[in-house]
C-alpha cells in the first residue's frame, strides 16, 4: 500500500464570519497526480495555503510525509515544491539567477545546486532565455520560470497552483508533459486548475470542493458515475418540429433534448444503445440529418453538475 | 545558503538603479543647494567691523580721547570693533544718506553734555554702536555731574577713568571647532539620508513574509532559517546604501568643502552607523502589524519627513525648541539622534557626549533589528 | 467627466496617506506657528533684541538692576540647564546666551578680586558680543560712577538714563525701520511647503497611475481625446489642491484670530491660492514625465523638490539672509515671488502692488503646464518612431 504524502482531517478555517473550509479532509497517497478543483472562492489556494503552514487554522490536522506539520517544520519544507498562482520572481534576477536563488533556499552544496539549476532550466525550456530579465519575457516562459523556481531541488511533493493561467496552448502543452515527468520521476504532485481538460488529462484522482466543503472524490470514471449524464448524442439536423423534440424526449434513459442553431442534444442516463434508439427515431419518421455522434460525459459536464452554473464570483 | 542569499540580496538591491540614482541626486543636489544658499549667512553673522564716522567738537572737551577710545574696542576675539572717519558733520550726513551708505551711523561729538548717534536704521550694527555712545555717555555724565556737584574733584575723577573698572564679566565661548550653525543642515542632510535608508530597510521583511508578497510566500514555503535570511538581507542592503552615504559624505567633505568639525573618520563613522539605523528601522516597521506595502512606506516617509523636520532641517533651530519642550522627542527621533552626534562631534570632540550619541544610534539600531527578528519568527497568519 | 471621476475614486485609495501628510503638514504648522517670536512693530529705533538665560545667584540690589536692565533690553528666561544643555541651546541659537551673576557680587564688585559675571556665547557671533558689550558697559558704567564717588543707587539712576537709547539716538530715515514680521507673515509662508508635499506625495501617484503604460494605451483607444483627459487630470488635481488649500487656510486660521478677514489677510490668502493653482500646474507636468521611474523614485524625489523649491523661494531660511546669486537662482521657483508677495503684503502693500508677483507665479505655472504637453508630444514622438 502507498505511503500517505498528505493528510488532512477536519481542517476548519475561518475569516471572520466567512468560513473559507468546513471540516474538510483530505487525504493524497504517494506517486499520486492529485487534482483539485472548485470554483472560485471555493477554498483551493486556502487549502494549499494551510498546507503549506502559510496561513493558520482555527480546527483540524494537517499532516505531512506522516507528521504534523507547522511553520517551523523545515524539514518536511525542504521535501516540498511550489509553483505559486501569481509568478512570484524577483525582476531584478536574471532567469538563471531566480532559479538559482530559490534552489538556494534547498540545496546548499554548490555542486549539486548548480546541477539542479541547470536541469530546471532545460527542463522546462527556457536556457535561451537564462539572461533574460523577467520583464522581457512572454507569459508562457514566464510561468515556466516561475515553475522552474519551484521544483529545481527535486521536490517529493510538487503543489502546482493554477499554473497554466494565460498561457499559450504550446506552453500549455509543455508545461503538463512536464508535470507528467516530474510524476514519473517519483514526484508527488497536488494540481489545481480551471482548466477540466488538463485535469483530465493530468489526474489520478480528483476532489472537487466548493463553499470550503468536499463535493466530490475519486477517481476520473468514478467521479463520472457519480452524475445523472452518462452519455449525450448529438445530431446535425436542419429542421426538427416541436413534437419531434417531444417524442424524442419521450424515447427511454432520455432525460433533456436541446435544438440550438441545427445542432440536438440528447442527454441520456444509463442504457447502452441510445445512438441507435434516436436514429432509429430520425430513419422512421423520414427526418433527415447530416450527422449524429455520442459523447461521453467529460469532467467538465461533472464539474457543471456537482458545482451548478451560476457566476460565483459575483457573491 | 547564507551567501546565496547575500549575493542575490545585494544584486537585487545594486539593480535598483532607480533608487540609487535618485539617493544620491538627493544627496548631492540639497547639499549643493545648501552650501549656495547658506555658506554666506555665517559669515554675515560673524563679529565684524561697524565704519562709523565721528563728528568731533573742539579738542580742550576731550573729544580727542573719545576718538581713541572708540579707536580701540575690540571684540573678545581680537577683531576691530569700529573703524571710524573723522569727517564734519555735512561731509557725515552726505556719507549716511548715500543709496549704499558707507557707514553705519555717525557719532556726533559736538556737545559732550550731548553726545548723539545718527543711524539709518535698526539692526545689529546700530545696537553696537548704541552701546559704544551710551558708554560714551556715561563718560560725559560723569563728567558733567561731577563738574556741576563737586568741581574739586574732577581731575582725580578723569584719572579713575584711566584706572578702569575691574573686569567684572568674563566670557566663555562655545567649544566646537565649527561654531557655524548652518552646518547643522548637513548633519540633518545626512541624517535624512540615512533614514531614507529605511525605505530600503522594509523590502528586506516585504520578500520573505507570506503575507507581503509573491516572492515572500516562496520564501516562506522554504525550509531556509529566517533570521539568517534576513541578516543576509540586511547586510547586503547596507553595503549598497553605505556606499550612497559615503558618497554623499565625501563629496560634503572634500567637493563642497564643509567643515563637520569633527575628525574626519570619525564624520565617516558615524554616517555608517547612521545608515545602519536607518535600515534597522525599516527593518523594523516592515515586520510591525499587516499593514499593506503603501502604508507602510506612508509610514516611514512620515517618519523621515516629520523626524527630518523635527530635527532642524526645515526650521533650523527646531530641534532646541524640541529639547526646550518635549526632550523625549529627540531621543527617539532617528534624525535628531543622528544629527546629534556629527553635532556632539564638533563640539566636544570624541568625547563622553559623542560617545553617548553613538551608544543611543547603535542601541536603537540593535533594538530595531532585535525586534523585527522577534516578530518574523515562523509564523502561519490569519490571512494572505 | 469619466476621467475626472475616476482620478476622485483613485484619491480615495490615498485617503490613509492623505490624512497623515495633512497631519504632519499640521503639525509643522502649529510648531512653526507656535514657536516663532513676533516682534511688535517699531516707528522709533531700538536695541536688537536676543533671548538670553540668566541666573542670578547673588540676588542682591546689584545684580536685580542688572538683571532688570537685560530685562529692558532683551527676553530673559530663567531655566537650569546642563552646561551641555546650554550649549547646545547657545549653538542652536535657541539663545544667544547665557548670564551668571555670582553669589556675593555686589558686596565685592569693587575690590580686586570681585567674583566675575560668567557669560557663555558664540564669541564669533556679533550677537553676543553684543550682549557682552551691553552688559560690560552696563556694569562697568556704576563702577565708574561709583568709582567717581556716587552711590549705588545714583550710580544705577545714572546709568539707566545714559543707556536709554531714546536719549541719544536719532533715525535718519525712519520709514525703512521696520524689518519685523507678524504672525500672519510667518505663518503664510510656511504653509507652501505643507501644500506641496501634500499635493505632491498624494496626488502625483494618481496622476501617474492613469499614465501609466497600459491605463494610457486603453485611454488612447478610447473615445476620449488626451488634451480632454489632461484636462480633467488637471481639474482635480487642481479641485484637491484647493481642498487641501482649504483646509491648511482653516488651520493657519486658528492661530492668526487677530488677522482674520483683514484686508492683509485676503491678500495673503489670494497669494496662497495662486500659488496652489501654480503647484496643480507644477504636478502636470512632473507627471508628463513616463510614470514607471517616477512612480519608483516618487518620495525622494519629492522630498528634493519640496525642500529644495523651499530653501531657494525663502520658505525656510528668510530671503533676506540668502546670498544674491541664492535670489537669483530663486527667481524662477513659484515659491521665491509666493514670499515676495508675502512680504510686500506684509509691508501693506496692495493688490496692484502685488499682482506683479501673482502674475509671476502664473508665469511658472504656464510654462509648466506648456512644457508638460511638450514633453509628453515629445515621448509620443519617440514612442511612436
Amino acid at each position: 500500500m502507498a505511503n500517505t504524502v498528505v493528510e488532512i482531517n477536519n481542517l476548519v478555517k475561518r475569516y471572520k464570519e466567512l468560513i473559507a473550509l468546513d471540516n474538510f479532509s483530505l487525504k493524497i497517497n504517494e506517486g499520486e497526480i492529485f487534482g483539485l478543483l472548485g470554483p472560485n472562492g471555493s477554498g483551493k489556494t486556502t487549502t494549499i495555503n494551510c498546507l503549506l503552514s502559510l496561513l493558520s487554522y482555527d480546527k483540524g490536522e494537517i499532516k505531512l510525509f506522516d507528521e504534523k506539520m507547522h511553520p517551523s517544520r523545515r524539514d518536511l519544507k525542504s521535501r516540498i515544491g511550489v509553483v505559486p498562482q501569481n509568478v512570484a520572481v524577483f525582476d531584478e534576477l536574471t532567469v538563471y539567477e531566480n532559479v538559482e536563488y530559490f534552489c538556494g533556499l534547498y540545496i546548499k552544496d554548490k555542486k549539486l545546486k548548480k546541477k539542479y539549476v541547470e536541469e530546471a532550466i532545460e527542463f522546462v525550456d527556457i536556457a535561451d532565455f537564462k539572461k533574460f530579465y523577467p520583464k522581457k519575457l512572454s507569459g508562457g516562459l514566464l510561468r515556466r520560470l516561475n515553475i522552474a523556481c519551484g521544483i529545481a531541488h527535486k521536490p517529493e511533493l510538487i503543489i502546482f497552483d493554477e499554473p497554466t493561467v494565460a498561457v499559450d496552448p504550446q506552453s500549455r502543452n509543455r508545461i503538463l508533459e512536464g508535470i507528467a515527468e516530474l510524476n514519473k520521476n517519483g514526484a508527488t504532485i497536488i494540481y489545481t486548475s480551471h482548466y477540466m481538460e488538463e485535469v483530465e488529462q493530468l489526474c489520478n484522482r480528483v476532489l472537487i470542493m466548493d463553499k470550503g466543503k468536499k463535493v466530490a472524490e475519486g477517481t476520473k470514471d468514478e467521479l463520472k458515475g457519480m452524475i445523472k449524464n452518462t452519455e449525450s448524442i448529438v445530431v446535425n439536423v436542419r429542421r426538427l418540429s416541436e413534437d419531434a423534440i417531444n417524442d424524442i424526449k419521450e424515447l427511454h434513459h432520455v432525460y433533456d433534448v436541446k435544438n440550438t442553431n441545427g445542432t440536438l442534444t440528447v442527454k441520456c442516463s444509463g442504457g447502452k444503445h441510445n445512438i441507435t434508439h434516436v436514429s432509429e427515431y430520425f430513419e422512421k419518421n423520414g427526418i433527415d440529418y447530416d450527422r449524429i455522434y455520442s459523447e461521453l460525459p467529460t469532467l467538465n459536464d461533472v464539474f457543471l453538475e456537482i458545482t451548478g452554473k451560476e457566476l460565483r464570483d459575483k457573491e | 545558503m547564507f551567501s546565496n542569499i547575500f549575493v542575490s540580496r545585494f544584486k537585487i538591491v545594486l539593480r535598483n538603479k532607480d533608487s540609487i540614482l535618485w539617493s544620491l541626486v538627493f544627496a548631492l543636489a540639497l547639499g549643493t543647494l545648501f552650501n549656495f544658499a547658506f555658506k554666506s549667512i555665517y559669515e554675515n553673522a560673524q563679529n565684524t567691523t561697524v565704519d562709523v564716522a565721528v563728528v568731533e567738537g573742539q579738542e580742550e572737551f576731550g573729544t580727542g580721547n573719545m576718538s581713541d577710545f572708540l579707536k580701540e574696542i575690540e571684540y573678545e576675539d581680537g577683531t576691530k570693533m569700529l573703524n571710524i572717519k573723522k569727517v564734519d558733520i555735512d561731509e557725515a550726513k552726505k556719507m549716511l544718506d548715500a543709496k549704499e551708505p558707507e557707514i553705519s551711523g555717525i557719532i556726533d561729538l559736538r556737545d559732550m553734555s550731548d553726545i548723539k548717534l545718527i543711524i539709518n536704521e535698526s539692526g545689529l550694527k546700530s545696537s553696537i554702536l548704541s552701546s559704544v555712545v551710551s558708554v560714551l555717555r556715561q563718560y560725559s555724565s560723569i563728567i558733567v555731574e561731577t563738574i556741576k556737584n563737586d568741581p574739586a574733584n574732577i581731575n582725580s575723577v578723569i584719572e579713575s577713568f584711566g584706572d578702569e573698572t575691574n573686569e567684572l564679566v568674563k566670557s566663555e565661548g562655545l567649544a566646537g571647532n565649527n561654531k557655524d550653525p548652518y552646518v547643522t543642515y548637513f548633519y540633518n542632510l545626512i541624517a535624512m539620508m540615512a533614514v531614507m535608508a529605511s525605505m530600503t530597510g522594509v523590502g528586506i521583511p516585504e520578500s520573505c513574509q507570506a503575507n507581503q508578497s509573491e516572492v515572500g510566500k516562496r520564501v516562506d514555503c522554504s525550509p531556509i532559517n529566517r533570521v539568517l535570511y534576513e541578516i543576509a538581507g540586511l547586510l547586503s542592503a547596507a553595503i549598497v546604501k553605505l556606499a550612497i552615504t559615503i558618497t554623499g559624505v565625501c563629496y560634503f567633505i572634500y567637493v563642497l568643502k564643509i567643515d563637520f568639525g569633527g575628525d574626519i573618520q570619525y564624520v565617516f563613522l558615524t554616517a555608517i552607523l547612521a545608515t545602519f539605523l536607518g535600515l534597522s528601522l525599516g527593518f523594523f516597521v516592515g515586520h510591525i502589524g499587516s499593514f499593506s506595502k503603501k502604508t507602510r512606506e506612508n509610514i516611514l516617509t512620515a517618519i523621515v519627513v516629520g523626524g527630518g523636520f523635527l530635527s532642524g532641517l526645515m526650521v533650523a533651530n527646531m530641534k532646541a525648541i524640541i529639547e526646550v519642550n518635549c526632550p523625549f522627542i529627540n531621543r527617539i527621533n532617528p534624525s535628531a539622534v543622528i544629527s546629534d552626534a556629527f553635532y556632539a562631534l564638533n563640539m566636544y570632540g570624541v568625547s563622553d557626549r559623542y560617545y553617548r550619541s553613538i551608544i543611543s544610534i547603535v542601541v536603537m539600531t540593535i533594538v530595531f533589528i532585535v525586534a523585527g527578528l522577534i516578530m518574523s519568527r515562523r509564523k502561519s497568519y490569519a490571512s494572505l | 467627466m469619466q476621467v475626472f471621476k475616476a482620478f476622485f475614486k483613485l484619491i480615495r485609495q490615498y485617503k490613509i496617506g492623505l490624512f497623515l501628510y495633512f497631519g504632519l503638514c499640521a503639525m509643522m504648522t502649529i510648531l512653526v506657528a507656535t514657536q516663532y517670536n513676533y516682534d511688535e512693530d517699531e516707528s522709533t529705533f531700538t536695541n536688537e533684541s536676543f533671548s538670553l538665560i540668566v541666573k542670578d545667584n547673588d540676588n542682591s540690589k546689584l545684580s536685580k538692576a542688572v538683571v532688570d536692565y537685560l530685562k529692558t533690553q532683551h527676553n530673559v528666561e530663567f531655566h537650569d540647564y546642563t552646561e551641555d544643555a546650554l550649549k547646545d541651546l547657545i549653538y542652536s541659537e535657541f539663545y544667544t546666551a547665557y548670564i551668571e551673576i555670582p553669589e556675593g557680587f555686589m558686596n565685592k564688585h569693587l575690590d580686586e578680586d570681585a567674583p566675575t559675571i560668567n557669560i557663555l556665547y558664540d564669541t564669533g557671533r556679533a550677537s553676543g558680543s553684543f550682549v557682552e558689550l551691553q552688559l560690560n558697559s552696563f556694569i562697568q558704567g556704576i563702577q565708574r560712577y561709583e568709582n567717581a564717588r556716587f552711590d549705588i543707587d545714583t550710580a544705577i539712576s545714572n546709568i539707566k538714563e545714559a543707556v536709554e537709547t531714546e536719549n541719544f539716538v536719532e533715525l535718519n530715515n525712519k520709514s525703512n525701520d521696520s524689518n519685523s514680521n507678524s504672525k500672519l507673515y510667518s505663518l503664510f509662508l510656511f504653509v507652501p511647503y505643507g501644500i506641496m508635499s501634500m499635493v505632491l506625495w498624494c496626488v502625483l501617484p494618481v496622476v501617474l497611475r492613469f499614465n501609466s503604460k497600459d491605463i494610457k494605451s486603453r485611454t488612447a483607444v478610447s473615445s476620449i481625446s488626451s488634451n480632454k483627459k489632461t484636462f480633467a487630470m488637471f481639474m482635480g488635481s487642481t479641485l484637491v489642491g484647493i481642498m487641501v488649500y482649504v483646509a491648511m487656510l482653516i488651520l493657519s486660521g486658528c492661530f492668526l484670530k487677530d488677522f482674520l478677514f483683514t484686508e492683509k489677510w485676503w491678500l495673503a490668502a489670494l497669494n496662497l491660492f495662486v500659488f496652489s493653482l501654480v503647484n496643480g500646474a507644477f504636478l502636470m507636468f512632473l507627471a508628463s514625465f513616463p510614470s514607471e521611474s517616477l512612480l519608483k523614485s516618487k518620495d525622494v524625489l519629492v522630498n528634493i523638490i519640496t525642500i529644495a523649491f523651499s530653501f531657494l523661494g525663502g520658505i525656510f531660511v528668510p530671503l533676506e539672509l540668502l546670498g544674491d546669486d541664492v535670489r537669483a537662482v530663486g527667481r524662477f521657483l513659484p515659491t521665491y515671488w509666493y514670499a515676495v508677495g508675502l512680504q510686500k503684503i506684509e509691508a501693506g502693500s496692495t493688490l496692484s502692488d502685488v499682482s506683479s508677483c501673482f502674475g509671476m507665479q502664473a508665469v511658472f505655472g504656464v510654462f509648466c503646464l506648456a512644457a508638460g504637453l511638450a514633453i509628453s508630444r515629445v515621448c509620443l514622438y519617440l514612442k511612436e518612431n
